[in-house]
């Protein structure tokens, strides 16, 4: 008979739950007899002690873990450094002005777990932050997890949502570099990855020793003057706006220093978001575009003619008949047929009389010069953008002569303003710079010309804003000199005469002794179209000298030159470039 | 007599002056430090939850705490005054009342959070559980003391089945939480009482077989025990947000009301309280806490130990292992040593139920250890001589 069998009959159910109340019994009496037999162990103190030492042991433990959590964390609490730092020193203009800085950003991260209210969060934080993205930020509210919505708030930006109270939000901070002044000198300041290296600029060139010691030296004081700065940039766009061109360059120098006191370069960018600027915006024209700059170089040929003795300012040279040299015919712009003093080739702009020059000084010697002036090199400043010049292979005569005038060699901007700066300081080849000089500090540089020739070149270019073809860049009583520059850029394998690039080289003060104070101005349009200001020309006389003419002025107060009573013209109106076409 | 260094003469004879004489002043006083830290904290906690929930006075649950406390002192003052005969009475019948309610629960209970726990009592949600944990450890140390007295009483059998009825109907709800407690707590009263040693290995494998059944049986469980063992790929957010906060709070805090955490996570007023403490004062704060706890249960267990009375013995050793390991849990949970187990740190945390039933446990349990005649004349045995 099995249980089963047992229990389905009325006896066996009996018997079962007889069974069943003598099991019960025989345990209740064995719990009973236990504790009558009084055996020490089974003592209801001893028992209960024993569970008083196991709750001793376990408040004890509890103590250790209390202790071990409250102080194991908050070793780490103390001030977290980032395994590479990212930190950068700050940069500031020579009067101290912030241009890069590094500034405490947060990113913003969204627990889905912690969220209370859903709607609420995607209300609040598109509306505080417009710049999110809807997408993601259902991606992350789906998630189920802590993640990073989006990073660089702004101090605003974070309060803005933190005042929100949205729980399941948070913040972590992060560094970011901050450009305070947005496009302003954007080329020359550069900017750098949020990694903390610099990628361009001054951030490039002073990578090392803003990154040195985390980050917390002093701020870089760049050569640059903020106030030369805005005149030049605000002039070059309105002008290469009104020219519609595809890029221009404006540069300007204290000649004795070599400082680069602005440089700007068109179309710019804004340093704080490089990622939406294209390449035509980022690129440094000034120091990473080299151009065949045309009549500006006839500055190089002139001072190379009274450099090497061959000639004087009065030495003349016939231009009634175009210059047959090997193949070649060089004619000029606006022949003059006439017999040119040396001053006039440079103010009257004549081809045929630089390429004489230069075949009086000799391939040898000119060539020297050019590599004296630094014209065959990258331009000495910090910066790794300045790119290396295109030079002629060898030096022929018909090179020569090209070269002569500014064609068969390309320069960079900067590259013309290191060899113009020697020209017109007394004849010291001074590396450029974007780094303040101390007020101390002795600039030193090579005899390249010698004073007497660089005092000649001042005058003469002087003249050629007086009555040549650089008269639109004079300004009111502040003794501009200059040249202006029309390089013929080549099309379709042959040189176009519409499609240029123009500029204008200034220098200023004029006068003084060779070592008074003096800049350099350059205003260079690249592929500039005839506008009404510039009554439909595109050289540089028209679309360059202007934009100098108007930098000057406005700069001259900044840079403490002194404005002169002009003399009284000596030459009349007609001899003015309004007549004719600066070359 | 010029100054009266106490408020009741030992001469006094009233009732309040023979309890005041006769409680244990280290239980009262302990109990009455973490009764006030547990009203105090909840003005730093409340103000986050109740901005949350969207109730405009931020001291809505500091206020009702204040209140639970001063209901919970007073049933606690009433309770202790008890005989032990009382203590068995009261015992009884809220034994019969919160078994009824929770045979109820299903029809007029309300659900939160996936259980039905809760009756709704005017202002008041209640939870039956709550009051019968200290009943039946009260009940179940007073059937082993029959069964021992040989008067053909068959107290275990009761004790068990009293057991397994709440137990099953804790499982109903469900709360398995609960259930833990009352099994610790009744297997630890049926050891006290004195289990005979052999048992002892098949009981606590009866209680491995439950374990492992709930592990099985409650999806829940599963999860919480595979998320401790393994913290890695699964959300282990609220203990990860308690270690944030109490390391935070290092060994002096951020200062009351400084916590940050509690603005995050649900549930901090009250399971996790202890993490809000320990950020907002620091470890200095949260060991006084556990001191207390442990002064509240060592003294408690020492006082028990020495009385005469074997139900007087085990059901106040019972109440104060219930005190014990309910605190032991609560703060285990918030430091990451055991997995997360939704348990209320008595008087602390906050709510309505918790604080009541507790206050109930802790009086029976002081009216239980109180001084009284005979109550803990030295050895039993001699004690034993004179019935």
């Amino acid at each position: 008979m099995t249980t089963a069998d047992l229990l389905r009959s009325p006896g066996g159910l009996r018997w079962a739950s007889e069974r069943l109340k003598s099991r019960i019994w025989a345990v209740e009496r064995a719990f009973e007899r236990n504790k009558a037999a009084d055996h020490a162990v089974d003592d209801a103190r001893i028992r209960i002690f024993v569970v008083l030492l196991f709750f001793g042991l376990l408040f004890l433990t509890l103590a250790l873990g209390a202790t071990r959590a409250a102080l194991r964390h908050s070793e780490a609490q103390g001030p977290v450094a980032p395994l590479v730092s990212s930190a950068r020193a700050e940069l500031a203009d020579r009067h101290g002005s912030l241009l890069a800085l590094d500034l405490m950003h947060h990113g913003l991260y969204i627990d889905a777990r912690e969220v209370w209210d859903g709607e609420e969060i995607r209300r609040g934080l598109t509306q505080s932050l417009p710049r999110l993205s809807k997408a993601r930020l259902e991606r992350a509210l789906k998630s189920g997890r802590r993640v990073h919505l989006i990073g660089g708030l702004t101090p605003q930006e974070r309060a803005k949502v933190h005042a929100l109270g949205l729980a399941g939000v948070s913040f972590e901070p992060e560094e970011r570099r901050v450009y305070p002044l947005g496009a302003t000198a954007a080329h020359l300041i550069g900017f750098s990855d949020r990694g903390g290296q610099g990628l361009s600029g001054a951030e490039r060139a002073f990578n090392a020793p803003l990154r040195a010691d985390g980050g917390i030296g002093g701020p870089i004081e760049l050569s640059l003057d903020l106030r030369v700065q805005s005149v030049l940039e605000e002039e070059l766009t309105a002008a290469a706006a009104d020219l519609r061109v595809k890029g221009a360059v404006g540069v300007v120098t204290d000649v004795h220093t070599g400082e680069i006191l602005a440089m700007a370069s068109y179309p710019d960018f804004d340093p704080n978001n490089p990622g939406a600027a294209t390449p035509e915006q980022l690129l440094n024209r000034a120091a990473g575009s080299v151009y065949e700059m045309g009549s500006t170089f006839k500055g190089f040929t002139v001072a190379a003619g009274l450099e090497s003795g061959k000639f004087t300012r009065s030495s003349t040279f016939d231009a009634t008949q175009p210059f047959r040299i090997g193949g070649r015919v060089v004619r000029d712009f606006h022949a003059s047929n006439q017999v040119l003093t040396l001053d006039e080739v440079f103010t009257k702009s004549s081809n045929i009389g630089t390429s004489r020059i230069a075949l009086g000084v000799g391939t040898q010697r000119f060539s020297q010069y050019m590599g004296d002036w630094g014209l065959l090199e990258p331009a000495k400043v910090e910066l790794v953008e300045s790119a290396r010049p295109i030079k002629p292979a060898k030096w022929s005569e018909t090179t020569l002569a090209s070269a002569s005038f500014g064609h068969a060699i390309s320069v960079t901007p900067l590259q013309l303003t290191q060899a113009m700066n020697a020209v017109v300081n007394g004849g010291r080849m001074v590396p450029l710079t974007i780094r303040k000089r101390g007020p101390r500090e002795r600039v030193t540089g090579r005899q390249v010309l010698s004073p007497a020739t660089s005092q000649a070149m001042l005058e003469i270019m002087r003249l050629n804003v007086t009555d040549g073809s650089g008269g639109k860049a004079d300004a009111p009583g502040l003794r501009v000199g200059g040249k202006t520059g029309t390089g013929e850029k080549v099309v379709d394998g042959r040189y176009s005469d519409t499609v240029n690039v123009s500029s204008f080289a200034a220098v200023f003060p004029t006068d003084g002794p060779l070592d008074a104070k003096r800049y350099f101005v350059l205003i260079l349009m690249d592929e500039p179209k005839g506008s009404q200001a510039s009554m439909g020309q595109r050289t540089g006389g028209w679309v360059a000298a202007p934009a100098a003419g108007r930098v000057i002025n406005r700069i001259a107060p900044f840079l403490g030159v002194t404005r002169k009573a002009d003399p009284a013209p000596e030459t009349t109106p007609a001899a003015k470039p309004a007549t004719g076409s600066p070359r | 007599m010029t100054a009266q260094p106490h408020a009741f003469a030992r001469t006094d004879r009233s009732k309040l002056g023979v309890w005041w004489w006769t409680t244990d002043r280290w239980l009262l006083g302990a109990t009455a430090a973490l009764m006030f830290l547990g009203v105090m904290l909840s003005f730093a906690s409340s103000p986050a939850a109740t901005a949350r929930i969207g109730i405009d006075q931020p001291f809505h649950f500091a206020m009702r705490q204040g209140f639970y406390a001063a209901a919970a002192a007073v049933i606690l003052l009433s309770v202790s005054m008890l005989s032990p005969k009382g203590v068995r009475r009261v015992a009884f019948f809220i034994w019969i009342a919160a078994v009824l309610s929770m045979m109820a629960l299903p029809f007029i209970g309300h659900a939160a959070k996936g259980a039905t726990r809760w009756i709704q009592l005017g202002p008041l949600s209640l939870q039956p559980s709550e009051f019968v944990k200290p009943s039946l450890i009260v009940l179940v140390s007073w059937m082993f003391a029959e069964t021992q007295k040989g008067e053909g009483v068959p107290g275990v059998s009761i004790a068990v089945g009293l057991y397994a009825l709440t137990i099953g109907l804790l499982l109903i709800q469900p709360d398995i939480g609960q259930s833990l407690l009352i099994t610790v707590a009744f297997g630890a009263a049926f050891f006290m009482a004195g289990v005979p040693f052999g048992w002892i290995a098949g009981m606590a494998g009866l209680a491995v077989a439950g374990m492992f059944g709930a592990y099985l049986t409650f999806d829940h469980v599963r999860s919480r025990f595979t998320r401790f063992l393994s913290p890695e790929g699964s959300d282990t957010h609220q203990v990860d947000r308690a270690a944030e906060a109490i390391g935070a709070g290092g060994l002096l805090g951020r200062g009351p009301g400084e916590g940050v955490m509690k603005r995050h996570v649900p549930d901090l007023h009250t399971d996790f309280i202890y993490s809000v403490a320990a950020e907002e004062y620091g470890l200095i704060f949260s060991l006084l806490l556990i001191s207390l706890f442990a002064v509240l249960t060592l003294r408690g267990l020492l006082k028990a130990m020495k009385l005469t009375e074997p139900f007087e013995q085990v059901a106040a050793a019972g109440l104060f292992v219930l005190v014990g390991q309910q605190a032991c849990i609560n703060v285990a949970v918030n430091l990451n040593l055991i997995p997360t187990k939704g348990m209320t740190l008595p008087f602390i945390s906050y709510g309505g139920s918790s604080m009541l039933a507790m206050g109930l446990t802790l009086g029976m349990a002081l009216a239980l250890t109180r001084k009284r005649p005979g109550g803990y004349s030295a050895p039993r045995r001699d004690a034993d001589a004179f019935a």
